[in-house]
């Protein structure tokens, strides 16, 4: 239960942090932590229900959330270059 | 044969278009051929159910079938579809691409009344719009634009509906393919019914057309180009009474009941209120435009009576019109060869100088108000006998259009040829047009006295129809 | 089989002419024309003359429509009505052959006087209610062809197209009569209809529905209060389209219509009674009219009215036989005096104003005989034709009500002084105009002639009963109308009604003869005045519904336009919609992450709280 509770507070500390800060690096820190404490969450259903599967499951997230980090992490640079920063109010091009 | 007739004139048009040296003699060429094979087999047929069918799989998955075939009511429009092309690409004073489209228009309005399978029915139905919305493009008026956004718009909007419908018709039903056999034997039932018929209604309503989706007809006819051909070929195009007919109301006959009530009354209403407007019109494509959609008020009010009378009238009064109104339309083309204008004011006289121009007219203008002897009066009689059965008072409604008829039609022929003694020399009818005006009389006649010659063929329909809704309700 | 292609033929023959008239007509030319047609007429008066003396005929396509037969019926009430149309026709044809001469559109004249012919056979022997459509909407045709014959002029074509839509009011009511009929009998044969009339077995007050739209055709057709207005209008056509047309043949086919459905109105207290006030009505109005007017042509077109409301008053008593009867006499003297008036106006080179007339008895001594002879009859002076049928409606309003008497003696007093008045203006007094008058060549004198001796002769085939000599025009009808007995009036009483009527007509007439040569009285004058504008019913109709419904034609053409800009304003609201959702998009990510999070949150609570 108790991982639970810890994976709640890991997601509502990346979702305040993905809400607040303006750097799009920290920004997409915040929604890692999100996505751990999802993947948390999951690890700890599995121990509670007894299954195997969904830590399986974690190991892809895992594996693919560091393929997703660098590609995350190489579009933040390639904008910074661009643009010369990476605050995400600036950066509003997806406006209708 | 039947695949001969339908897909002819599409290769014609085509083989105009690559090569337009062929010039006018080979489209007129083409629709004689046309019309001789829907003579041929209109004569042929048996009187009976579908004849000339025949049917090839096309995605036999799916349950989609080039399935053609013709029963009475396909084959009057058939011969008045062809007749009226003929007429068309005959007289008309247009380049020759565009009787290259005209004749493309030609097979997608023959495929609909062909078609036995509802997805190839309404590939035909959209497929139409194509060379009626290059004619516009290509030679319509200053404003074609706008008349084009209007006129695609209805069309294609009102069509999203149907198609869903038309799913819903195949899958809800539970029938095993898009045949019209198929989808007949299972119809749908209860409230599924009713969307479903809703769903037809919209896109239906757009092209027969009915109040108040009639409202893209005016600025269409208004825009298009003067020689009036393609306003004939778009009243060609007002196939709307024959698609419920022949589709939303069999396989649908309890969602026609639902909507029967609200059917009537607008098709009533349509009938005094397009007659009345039509005599504010300005010019005579507008007045013809309005006269259009009163007539097929009048025509569908005979269908949506659902009893014997009323579906044989209505078939007949939209065949009839079909060719009465687009002979109308070409008519006020040669007008406006020799005026240079289609404005209804000022006065201009023309009978001095145009007798036999004149002849024509009233013939044309006599049969479009309904004058009995002429094609537009059997049809309007046997919808007023079987609407009169279902609604005496919006019989009555309707046909206050008689008289408004009357006055619109009266009042902008008297300007157009009348009144006035120093009128503007203008020619006579020449030899090419002096055939466009005997063949036209001669139907009208035809139509008008002896239309025993195509009812026979319309009465096993209409008592069909009559069975399935159960009698005169 | 040939026989029964006889019946056709009658109508053939002058469809005949009208086509071959229509074409050719240009090379045909002058006389020759004329002549073609008059003789066509003439083929199919005999041809008619010869199947009535065999009793008749009938001629039948099945299935004309479904259900509905396209068949002609020739028998003795059709008959009469064929010898009157195609007879009093042919005369017409024949004085109009001189009428006509040197009009530019001489040969097209006849061939629409053919179609009206034609025309109004095929009304007159239809026996589908749809073919006697077809007739009766084909005289409206006719009508309109021949009143706007002239139609350069603005005012001709104008009147040519207010008969026709007037008359498409009352042709309404014939197309609602054929469908309530249809709903309830499945048939529209009209020999059919009687069995099943018989039978019974339906509701009476939709029966009297029925006759109701009936009698909404009757009315326009024979120019009824209210639908009256076209009729004097249409005399802007040619003077030989006035007589035949518009006096002796087509607006008498609503009296027709009627009678041959007596089986419909008969017994039928409401449409008796209506029919007759709709006849009084019109027979006083149409009299007083007439004494206002300073048209010739004018003059005769309200006696016509007058005597059509007379006609309707003996269909409403239920005495379908006078109906018929008034019709034959009436076809004779009124023709008669149209063509006299014709004769005159072309004796004054086209002058149809009474007040340049006067006089002509000098100058044209026959056309003043045939003037005279028409006045008397059409006045009722004993013996002439008008007289008798008169005498007879007169004699069966009594039995409907001795009021009813009353007020159509006034009627008839009118009838007098209208006729007399007429006949005082054109031939006493000094010629008041400036033309040369020259008596009428015999090509036109000789159908006069005829008519003369029609007007003064043929009130004999119908002499009341009391009279010891033979009815001879009572039982020939009753057989195809059907007989409705009623009892006769007892003998001294219908004496004393006979010689009431004519002491009544020499009185009205010499009265008239007297009053109509002095200077007119102001009371007079003041009555004229509105006479003349025919009691204002005109304008009375144009501001009440004609610019209404012109009104109501601009503002709905407006509102077409605006229904759609309503459809592109549904498309605008749409785009309205889809721009306020746009704003949304404010490309914000942290804007987009909090909906998010909001999102989550809410389907979260909804889940747990559900």
């Amino acid at each position: 239960m108790i991982w639970l509770v810890a994976s709640a507070l890991l997601f509502s500390i990346g979702a305040y942090g993905a809400l607040t800060r303006r750097t799009a690096i920290l920004v997409f820190l915040s929604i890692e932590l999100m996505l751990n404490a999802a993947a948390l969450s999951l690890i700890s259903f599995s121990k509670l229900s007894g299954s195997l599967d969904a830590q399986v499951v974690v190991l892809f997230i895992i594996a693919i959330a560091a393929a997703e980090v660098a590609v995350g992490l190489g579009l933040i640079v390639a904008i910074f270059r661009r643009r010369e920063t990476t605050s995400v109010d600036e950066l509003r091009q997806l406006r209708g | 044969m039947i695949h001969l007739g339908l897909w002819l004139p599409l290769l014609a048009g085509l083989l105009l278009l690559i090569l337009p040296g062929l010039g006018r003699t080979f489209a007129v060429a083409s629709a004689v051929v046309s019309l001789v094979i829907s003579c041929v087999l209109f004569a042929g047929y048996g009187g009976q159910g579908v004849a000339y069918a025949s049917q090839i799989p096309f995605l036999p998955e799916a349950g989609v079938y080039y399935a053609l075939g013709l029963d009475g009511a396909g084959l009057f429009l058939w011969v008045a579809v062809n007749l009226v092309v003929l007429l068309g690409v005959w007289i008309a004073d247009v380049p020759v691409r565009f009787l290259a489209y005209a004749l493309m228009m030609q097979t997608g309005l023959l495929g609909i009344f062909a078609a036995q399978d509802l997805i190839f029915f309404y590939f035909f139905f959209e497929a139409t719009l194509i060379p009626a919305l290059l004619m516009l493009w290509f030679y319509g008026g200053p404003e074609r634009l706008r008349a084009i956004y209007i006129f695609a718009l209805f069309t294609l909007v009102g069509s999203l509906p149907m198609l869903a419908a038309i799913f819903a018709v195949r899958f809800l039903g539970g029938a095993d393919s898009f045949l019209y056999t198929d989808l007949a034997a299972n119809p749908l039932t209860g409230q599924t019914a009713a969307l479903a018929f809703l769903g037809f209604l919209v896109a239906l309503a757009v092209k027969t057309p009915l109040f108040p989706l009639h409202a893209w007809l005016p600025s269409f006819h208004q825009q298009n180009h003067p020689s009036g051909l393609a306003d004939a070929m778009g009243t060609l195009y007002k196939v709307g009474i024959f698609a419920f007919f022949k589709w939303a109301i069999p396989l649908m006959p309890e969602g026609f009941r639902e909507w029967q009530g609200l059917l009537l009354f607008l098709a009533a209403f349509g009938a005094i209120y397009a007659a009345w407007v039509a005599f504010s019109a300005p010019d005579w494509k507008t007045l013809l435009a309005y006269a259009g959609v009163s007539h097929m008020g009048i025509g569908a009010l005979g269908l949506f009576s659902g009893n014997t009378e009323g579906t044989v009238g209505a078939l007949y009064l939209l065949g009839a019109s079909m060719i009465y109104g687009s002979a109308m339309f070409l008519f006020v083309g040669l007008v406006y060869g020799r005026t240079g204008s289609l404005e209804i004011n000022p006065v201009r006289g023309l009978a001095k100088h145009t007798p036999a121009l004149y002849v024509l007219g009233m013939f044309l203008l006599m049969a479009m108000i309904g004058l009995p002897g002429l094609s537009g009066f059997p049809g309007e009689l046997m919808a007023l006998l079987g609407a009169y059965k279902v609604s005496p008072w919006l019989t009555f409604v309707a046909f206050l259009a008689v008289i408004a008829a009357a006055a619109y039609a009266l009042t902008a022929f008297q300007k157009l040829f009348q009144e006035s003694a120093q009128a503007q020399a203008v020619p006579d009818l020449n030899a090419r047009e002096w055939g466009f005006a005997a063949v036209t009389v001669a139907v009208l006649l035809l139509m008008g006295l002896y239309p025993k010659l195509f009812t026979v063929y319309l009465e096993p329909l209409g008592k069909a129809i009559a069975a399935l809704l159960g009698g005169a309700s | 089989m040939l026989e029964n292609l006889l019946l056709p033929l009658v109508i053939g023959l002058p469809l005949l002419g009208f086509a071959v008239l229509g074409l050719f007509g240009r090379r045909i030319g002058e006389p020759a024309a004329g002549w073609l047609a008059s003789l066509l007429v003439l083929g199919s008066f005999c041809l008619g003359l010869v199947l009535l003396l065999q009793g008749g005929a009938r001629w039948t396509l099945a299935e004309w429509l479904p259900g509905i037969p396209f068949s002609l019926n020739l028998d003795n009430l059709s008959g009469v009505m064929l010898m009157v149309v195609t007879g009093v026709g042919f005369l017409i044809h024949v004085w109009a052959i001189g009428y006509m001469h040197g009009d530019p559109g001489y040969s097209r004249f006849f061939s629409y006087f053919n179609l009206f012919i034609a025309a109004m056979l095929v009304l007159i022997l239809g026996d589908s209610l749809p073919v006697v459509f077809i007739g009766w909407e084909g005289v409206g045709l006719a009508s309109y062809l021949l009143i706007g014959f002239w139609y350069h002029e603005r005012v001709n074509a104008d009147s040519a197209r207010k008969a026709f839509i007037v008359n498409r009011i009352g042709d309404l009511g014939f197309l609602l009569a054929m469908g309530l009929l249809w709903s309830m009998f499945g048939t529209l044969s009209i020999s059919e209809l009687v069995d099943k009339v018989e039978a019974g077995g339906y509701s009476f007050t939709t029966l009297t529905l029925a006759g109701f739209f009936l009698l909404i055709g009757a009315i326009g057709k024979s120019a009824q209060v209210p639908l009256m207005v076209w009729l004097p209008d249409a005399m802007a056509g040619p003077t030989p389209v006035s007589a035949l047309i518009h006096a002796a043949t087509m607006v008498t086919a609503g009296v027709y219509l009627l009678v041959r459905h007596a089986f419909i109105l008969h017994g039928d207290g409401f449409l008796a009674g209506l029919i007759v006030a709709i006849g009084l009505l019109t027979a006083y109005y149409g009299a007083l009219c007439s004494l206002g007017q300073w048209d010739i042509k004018r003059i005769v077109a309200y006696t016509t009215l007058s005597q059509l409301g007379f006609m309707f008053v003996a269909v409403g008593v239920g005495a379908y036989w006078v109906a018929i009867f008034h019709i034959v006499t009436h076809a004779f003297f009124k023709a008669l005096m149209f063509m006299t008036s014709g004769s005159v106006i072309h004796a004054l080179g086209g002058e149809q104003d009474v007040r340049q007339m006067g006089g002509m008895r000098k100058y044209l001594p026959a056309t003043h005989l045939h003037g005279l002879v028409a006045t008397f009859a059409s006045g009722g002076l004993v013996p002439l034709a008008g007289f008798w049928s008169k005498d007879a409606i007169l004699a069966y309003a009594f039995e409907f009500g001795p009021w009813l008497w009353v007020l159509m003696l006034g009627a008839s007093v009118l009838a007098a002084l209208y006729s007399i008045r007429w006949y005082v203006l054109v031939f006493w007094g000094e010629y008041r105009g400036k033309a040369h008058p020259h008596e009428s060549p015999a090509v036109m004198l000789w159908p006069n002639h005829i008519l003369m001796g029609g007007a003064l002769g043929v009130g004999f085939i119908g002499l009341p009963y009391v009279i010891d000599y033979k009815n001879f025009i009572e039982p020939y009808l009753t057989k195809a109308i059907g007989d409705f007995p009623h009892e006769k009036l007892p003998v001294l009483t219908e004496w004393v009604l006979i010689a009431i009527s004519a002491v009544v007509a020499v009185a009205a007439l010499w009265w008239g003869f007297r009053f109509f040569q002095q200077k007119m009285p102001a009371w007079y004058e003041r009555f004229q005045a509105a006479a003349l504008q025919g009691f204002y019913a005109d304008a009375l109709y144009n501001t009440l519904l004609v610019n209404p419904a012109k009104g109501l034609a601009e503002l709905l053409f407006g509102g077409d336009k605006g229904l759609l800009s309503g459809f592109a304003g549904l498309g605008s609201l749409m785009g309205g919609l889809g721009s306020l959702l746009a704003r949304l998009e404010t490309g914000a990510l942290r804007f987009y992450l909090a909906g998010l999070l909001l999102a989550l949150v809410l389907l979260l609570g909804w889940g747990v709280l559900r």
